[in-house]
């Protein structure tokens, strides 16, 4: 695979030449760093993203999740080591811890910054089989604002829904559901929809856009329908609408993978017709799923050279054009869609943590 | 989920991600089928993820089978040659088959069905092969154990025939069943594999031995299956099957003394265990006791149970090695069932024969295949937040930058924003414009002082230049602005080159550039177009020229000086056949002081060829000389000669010539003359040869005409030679001695107009017409005709001039009473010759003059101070107008009158006067004089006391104008020859004579002369007798009112303005024979008395005393005055008015 075989990589671990004793490499925490990260795997080099900095969340597990806020002003990470904890960051590397937020039981896996325009608000979802939704009602204090304990396994993702539908927040649990929960100002409360989603388990759920495809190109509805896509256990991703009766519905199962879909990510739209979603999976492929305007079959693009490597997450830049991936190689890399006839995806870019620890 | 098939069978899952939902079973051996079938299967199935809502188990689906020899202990599946281009595609299947032999199988071909799927069969011993499993690492190599504690590693690289290793042969184990082998899950050459003693061993390959052994301590148990740490290469988990110590001890390499940990859970021995690949934290073992358990080794309890309330025992479990959560069990129930431990479906519904991993009652042990390791996160603004299990808590931040190009010039934009330097942003305008020069030239040139011009340099219009680099765009500009005109025709840019350099000239304001080329290109409409707009005179006129000269040969050539007013190029170039045309223009477009020029310069060029023309041509000219000598080129005698002579002397008063003429024009003239004289008409003659010869002398020349000229006039003489000419004529009288004389006898009545009125500088008009209008004979007398009286008489005597003058006075007054009447005969003779404005304020000055010699220094009344007025003699004065003459004089006067020159200033009389002005008699008048007198004519009175030229002259040039003849006939010729000298034009003065007036600062006179300033005068004029009061001393009245009058005229010569200046000379010189008759007392004594109190009056500022001592003086004693005086008077009046 060329993204591995770069001559810097002499520090990552391959799966097939693992020394010994390698298992428990300590990378010393480095200082603040900036500076140009030159590219080194690069089929083609546009060019390199520079570290602003590196923040020590003096988690005392692992990290399961990273999270900038709308303006990415603020960083919140969660652990196994149940926490969660935000930090201000900024352009000049100066990383303020600003709170910790405890109130799990179990590793938290995901966090998510609600739209600003509702408050300070983060969701978060544990093996505890909790959703917690927290709020800052004083300069980093935060509080439990709701809490949705009814899944009977891990709650493994969740997702806020675009801002212009409200407050609204997925979740899927290795229970094999997703639930939908709805805050509804008027009432104060929260909905909640459950649906059983993938057989042994959900991995990840992810919202599509409000506004609608096309809205660039041609008149379309004010708001999309609400969807979401789903990966799950059973080696499918599957989207879901809301259908007028106020039920979800499956509106496409997406089979390619052959292994646990670890992520999936709906690209943000960029006013275009076309629908991009990704989803890594554990067989080792991430695949970019398309669908050119409403309605229209969905077509998949597998990323080349992406097997072998267990991806765990995706994600799509703010304008919806970059989609990066972290391996479980320890590695991200950025993907684009190119120009040529046949729109492939290509790596732009492919960074190692062994780049980043010198 | 849960799926199951019924088989009695060992499983084997294929271990490749790909297609990690696959899995092996091969009948297991020891058991007896139902049906005691003892066949032995081996088979693929697929696991299903697929939920099934009824919660009913799925079946497992079956890929494919195939039948094996023996049952199976083992089944294991390895990857070899499952790399991409490998033969095996699914790898390989081994099976330890009971009758100590390990087969091979294709599952590739399991799958498709095809009969050859068993790769190889090799034996391994004599015992069943219980322990067997591929490499995971080098997955060519398989190792198996048996009986005899053998163990051999097969490489089956070549699978058709592998190669055997046997590492054991070395050991001296005794003969005890390897119960399991299992390669390290770290380091591809350690082996390690357990006996029924207890006994594990590792193995190094790379040894080629075992290099370590170790059993439990305590107890001698029996060892079932082991499995390596999937995460610790060191660690490794010995199961016992013994009832009676069913552990599962956790043994640490670097401590073979005691293991880490023992699990107890299990009450019967175990069978099974399978370390979790994904998390090194959880074991399965399936135990005798039915139970298939989940331990958490971290904390050495069971996680969680699967098959739950199970009636038979599983002796398989394993964990898929690719799929999470998922494992298989294998009973001896004869069923196969693969169970997720996500299953978290509620206890109800759920099979009592799983149990979820996440039962609620236990610690939560989140399975390390939640654990996500690393992720990554885009923010906004190109963001990136990522993590992953190699950084520990280190959250990494980065900034995607796709775009470099993007960002760098990014920089730019703000730099942009902040500068609020202009010429900053200028550079960068011009900078950017050097790559691409679109839109921002044109910005930059927003940035410069002019923005204008920039703006055209930048659309390529550049001036000075032709370049038409941005045509283009300058189209598209010109071509926005297309209006629809009547014609619906658009204004474009023109796509001829020549024409679009002339466009793009104008656009740039290059003007001149623009004519130039279209001069080159010969589009002279347009030029001439362009040149007018552009109102640039140099520009026009090149074009014009550039016109001209293509036109030339055209009527163009003939406008063209005409335009441009080169008239001499006209005349110098012109087709002499075209003279005509040529004189025409010159007509109508040359300037008056260069047409006699030009127009005789014509006549030059047709001398030759035609002789009318040139005639025609001089005449217009006033060239009388060069017509003159036209005409006598063919003249003959007799008619031929009347005709010349009509001619020249029609001629000679047209122009007002006053030189000398050809010789040949005098010789005819005296031809005719001659001719005449020998009829008998020696009158005539007389007249018409002084009027030819017009010098006041020219009878004292030598030639013929000379001499017959002085024949003729001693022979036509008066008899009564009134010599006695007022001193204060004297001067003029000398001119025109006989002449005058005799000139006298004629117009003794004829009312004087004393000329004073002449000479006044100011008075040019005043001078000269009224010498000229004959009307004056009819005598209005305005003057005092005592004056007149006794001035002509003197006049008559001394200066026969005096009555030209006078007469021509007189006639000046007849029409110049005191108004400005006589304006327009004025205006003839004395206008042309003095500047008009002057004309119509002194007319009454000059009308004064004639009056009586009054000089009121101009009419401005602001002469308030005493008016020192020389007492311009009326004798004096009226020299001017010698042409006193009687009426019939009055012809010869006219005719003298049309010498030029004549007009003007009687009162040149008094010469020498400080004003200056006077304009002495001309040479002329004297001829006229003489003429008139018919005898005795001196000869010219050219001896007119010219004195100064005095700027009169000019004045008496008008009369030598073109002006209608006519003018010149009638009046006081004698004042018109008096004038003559002043003829600026043609004439010069006859010598001034000396002055035989005495017309220098004789104001003061000698006291001899009283009244008559003429003094000195030469003979005639000496006597100047004063008919009047008794020459003698001054009187005291008389003093005084010199005294007075000077007095007046100092003062007002002090005066700032200019026009009382002029005024105040004009008057004086009027005055200044009448100060000379004052002094030598030739005023009669009333008029004395008068001017006297005149003078006190104005002094006193008196003026409606004055006034009316003025208007006394006027009705009374015009005559003697002389309408000059009276004027002068008149003026002096207003002078002083308040």
């Amino acid at each position: 695979m060329s993204l591995l075989s770069s001559p810097s990589l002499d520090f990552v671990i391959s799966p097939k030449h693992q020394p010994f004793s390698t298992l428990d490499i300590v990378w010393p925490p480095k200082k603040l760093k900036n500076g140009n990260n030159v590219a080194s795997t690069n089929q083609q080099i546009v060019r390199t993203s520079s570290i602003i900095s590196t923040i020590d969340s003096q988690h005392e597990d692992m990290i399961h999740d990273v999270q900038l806020d709308y303006y990415s002003k603020r960083l919140a990470t969660c652990s196994s080591d149940r926490t969660i904890k935000i930090f201000e960051v900024s352009d000049g590397g100066a990383n303020v811890p600003l709170s910790e937020i405890k109130g799990h039981e179990g590793p938290v896996w995901q966090v998510s910054w609600a739209h600003p325009k509702f408050g300070s608000i983060i969701a978060s979802c544990s093996y505890d089989r909790k959703v917690i939704v927290w709020k800052e009602n004083q300069p980093n204090q935060w509080a439990k604002f709701y809490e949705y304990d009814r899944h009977e396994s891990s709650v493994n993702s969740i997702s806020w829904a675009p801002h212009e539908f409200g407050l609204i927040l997925a979740a899927g649990s290795s229970d094999g559901k997703i639930s939908v929960h709805t805050w509804k100002p008027e009432e104060q409360t929260w909905d909640v929809a459950v649906q059983n989603a993938h057989t042994i388990g959900v991995n990840a759920v992810s919202w599509a856009p409000a506004v609608p495809a096309g809205a660039l190109v041609g008149s379309s509805p004010a708001l999309a329908p609400k969807r979401f896509v789903s990966g799950g256990c059973d080696n499918l991703v599957k989207i879901w609408k809301l259908e007028s009766d106020n039920t979800w519905r499956t509106e496409e199962k997406l089979e390619h993978h052959t292994a646990w879909v670890r992520d999936v990510a709906w690209a943000p739209s960029i006013g275009l017709p076309s629908s991009n979603i990704a989803s890594c999976s554990q067989d080792g492929t991430v695949v970019i799923w398309s669908q050119s305007n409403t309605n229209a079959q969905w077509t998949k693009k597998v990323l080349p050279g992406a097997s072998n490597v267990v991806s765990w997450r995706v994600s799509w830049s703010v304008t919806g054009n970059i989609l990066a991936i972290s391996g479980d190689d320890n590695k991200v890399t950025l993907w684009k869609e190119g120009l040529d006839a046949d729109n492939d995806w290509k790596c732009i870019e492919g960074l190692d943590a062994a780049d980043a620890a010198n | 989920m849960r799926l199951e098939v019924e088989r009695s069978a060992v499983v084997a899952w294929n271990p490749s991600l790909a297609n990690a939902g696959i899995l092996a079973a091969g009948t297991v051996a020891g058991t007896m089928g139902a049906d005691f079938d003892y066949s032995a299967h081996l088979e693929l199935f697929r696991v299903d993820m697929n939920p099934q809502e009824d919660g009913q188990p799925k079946q497992l689906q079956l890929l494919g089978a195939t039948s094996a020899s023996e049952r199976f202990h083992k089944l294991t599946w390895g990857l070899s040659g499952a790399q991409s281009g490998g033969s095996y595609s699914l790898g390989l299947l081994a099976g330890g088959l009971s009758n100590g032999s390990v087969s091979i199988w294709d599952p590739k071909k399991i799958m498709d069905g095809e009969e050859d799927s068993l790769v190889v069969n090799v034996e391994h011993g004599k015992g069943p092969v219980q322990g067997l499993e591929f490499n995971p690492f080098q997955p060519n190599l398989l190792a198996s154990g048996g009986s005899n504690s053998e163990i051999n590693i097969w490489d089956i690289v070549n699978a058709k025939a592998p190669s055997v290793f046997n590492p054991s042969s070395k050991s001296t184990n005794q003969d005890v069943d390897i119960t399991c082998v299992a390669w390290n899950r770290k380091v591809s050459h350690i082996l390690g594999s357990t006996n029924y003693n207890g006994v594990t061993n590792i193995w190094d390959l790379k040894a080629k031995r075992s290099v370590l052994n170790f059993s439990d301590p305590n107890k001698r148990i029996r060892c079932r299956s082991m499995a390596w740490n999937p995460d610790e290469a060191t660690q490794l988990i010995v199961a016992s099957e013994d009832d009676a110590t069913p552990v599962i001890e956790i043994w640490d390499l670097r401590n073979t003394v005691v293991p880490v940990r023992e699990l107890s859970g299990h009450s019967k021995g175990i069978w099974a265990i399978s370390w979790c690949p994904q998390d090194a934290d959880l074991l399965l073992s399936t135990s005798k006791d039915h139970k298939t358990l989940c331990w958490n080794l971290k904390s050495g309890e069971v996680q969680s149970e699967v098959d739950h309330g199970s009636t038979s025992w599983n002796f398989d479990v394993q964990w898929s090695p690719k799929i999470p959560a998922l494992l298989s069990t294998c009973s001896f129930s004869g069923k196969i069932k693969v169970v997720s431990l996500q299953d978290t479906r509620s206890n109800e519904a759920r099979d009592d024969t799983s149990v979820s991993l996440f039962d609620r009652s236990k610690s939560a042990h989140a399975p390390k295949w939640l654990k996500r390791p690393a992720g990554v996160n885009f923010g906004f603004g190109g963001k990136l937040a990522s993590f992953n299990r190699n950084d520990k808590s280190q959250v990494k931040l980065q900034q995607v930058v796709t775009d470099e190009g993007l960002v760098s010039s990014a920089e730019k934009v703000k730099e942009l924003l902040s500068t609020g330097v202009n010429e900053e942003v200028e550079k960068l305008c011009k900078d950017k414009s050097k790559e691409q020069n679109d839109s921002w030239s044109i910005m930059a040139a927003l940035f410069a002082d002019n923005q204008r011009k920039r703006i055209l340099e930048n659309l390529g219009y550049t001036p000075k230049k032709n370049k038409t680099v941005e045509e283009e765009s300058a189209d598209e500009i010109l071509r926005d602005k297309e209006e629809t005109s009547d014609e619906d025709s658009d204004i474009s840019f023109p796509e001829d080159e020549e024409e679009a350099a002339i466009c793009l000239a104008v656009i740039t304001g290059d003007v001149e550039e623009a004519v130039d080329l279209c001069l080159s290109a010969n589009r002279m409409a347009d030029a001439l177009l362009i040149a007018a707009y552009a109102k640039d005179q140099d520009v026009w006129n090149k074009a014009q020229k550039a016109h001209f000269k293509q036109q030339r040969g055209t009527y163009l050539s003939l406008l063209a000086p005409v335009m441009n007013k080169d008239y001499s190029t006209l005349v110098d170039r012109c087709n002499l056949k075209d003279w005509k045309t040529v004189l025409a223009t010159l007509c109508t477009y040359a300037q008056s002081d260069e047409f006699p020029l030009l127009v005789s310069k014509l006549g030059d060029r047709l001398r030759e060829e035609e002789k009318e023309g040139a005639t025609c041509c001089y005449i217009c000219a006033g060239n009388m000389d060069k017509a003159t000598q036209m005409w006598t080129l063919d003249v003959a005698k007799g008619t031929e000669l009347q005709e010349f002579v009509e001619k020249v002397i029609v001629l000679k008063k047209a122009t007002n010539y006053n030189q000398p003429l050809d010789q040949k024009v005098t010789e005819k003239f005296s031809d005719y003359a001659s001719y005449l004289a020998s009829q008998g008409k020696r009158t005539e003659a007389l007249q018409i040869l002084s009027f030819l010869l017009g010098s006041q002398n020219a009878h004292k020349d030598e030639t013929a005409a000379g001499q017959l000229l002085e024949r003729l006039i001693h022979s036509t003489a008066a008899p009564a030679p009134q010599r006695t000419i007022t001193p204060t004529l004297a001067p003029r009288v000398n001119q025109l001695p006989a002449a005058q004389t005799s000139v006298r006898t004629a117009p003794p009545t004829t009312p004087f107009v004393p000329q004073t009125g002449y000479a006044p500088a100011p008075g040019p008009v005043s001078s000269g017409p009224p010498s000229r209008f004959p009307t004056p004979v009819g005598g209005q007398q305005q003057v005092p005709a005592n004056n007149y009286q006794q001035v002509p008489a003197n006049n008559y005597q001394q200066i026969p001039a005096n009555n030209y003058q006078q007469v021509p006075a007189n006639s000046n007054h007849s029409y110049t009473p005191t108004t400005p009447l006589s304006h327009p005969p004025t205006n003839h003779v004395t206008a042309p010759k003095l500047p008009s404005p002057v004309s119509i304020r002194q007319v009454p000055i000059t009308n004064a003059q004639h009056v009586g010699g009054f000089k009121s220094g101009a009419a401005v009344p602001t002469i308030a101070p005493p008016l020192v007025l020389p007492t311009p003699t009326n004798p004096v004065l009226p020299t001017a107008p010698v042409s006193a003459g009687p009426p019939p004089t009055m012809e010869g006067f006219s005719k003298v009158i049309a010498q030029p020159g004549v007009v003007t200033k009687h009162a040149a009389a008094v010469p020498a006067v400080p004003t200056g002005n006077f304009v002495p008699p001309t040479v002329v008048s004297h001829t006229s004089h003489t003429t008139h007198t018919a005898s005795s004519m001196a000869p010219p009175p050219t001896n007119f006391p010219v004195s100064a030229p005095p700027t009169n002259y000019p004045v008496a040039q008008p009369v030598v104008q073109p002006p209608p003849v006519s003018t010149f006939v009638p009046t006081a010729p004698a004042v018109v020859s008096q004038q003559g000298p002043t003829h600026t034009g043609f004439p010069q003065q006859g010598p001034p004579p000396t002055t035989p007036l005495a017309p220098p600062p004789t104001t003061g006179g000698s006291p001899s002369l009283t009244n008559n300033t003429f003094g000195s005068n030469p003979p005639s004029s000496s006597p100047a007798a004063p008919s009047k009061s008794a020459p003698g001393p001054t009187t005291a009245e008389n003093q005084y009112t010199i005294d007075s009058l000077r007095a007046i005229f100092e003062g007002s010569s002090r005066s700032q303005n200019p026009k009382v200046q002029k005024l105040e000379k004009d008057v004086s010189k009027r005055f200044e024979p009448f100060i000379e008759k004052l002094k030598k007392n030739e005023v009669s004594a009333p008029v004395s008395t008068q001017s006297k109190a005149l003078v006190e009056a104005i002094l006193a500022g008196d003026h409606s005393g004055s006034n009316a001592t003025l208007s006394s003086l006027t009705t009374n004693h015009w005559e003697e005055l002389g309408s000059s005086m009276v004027i002068a008077f008149k003026r002096m009046v207003e002078m002083t008015k308040p």
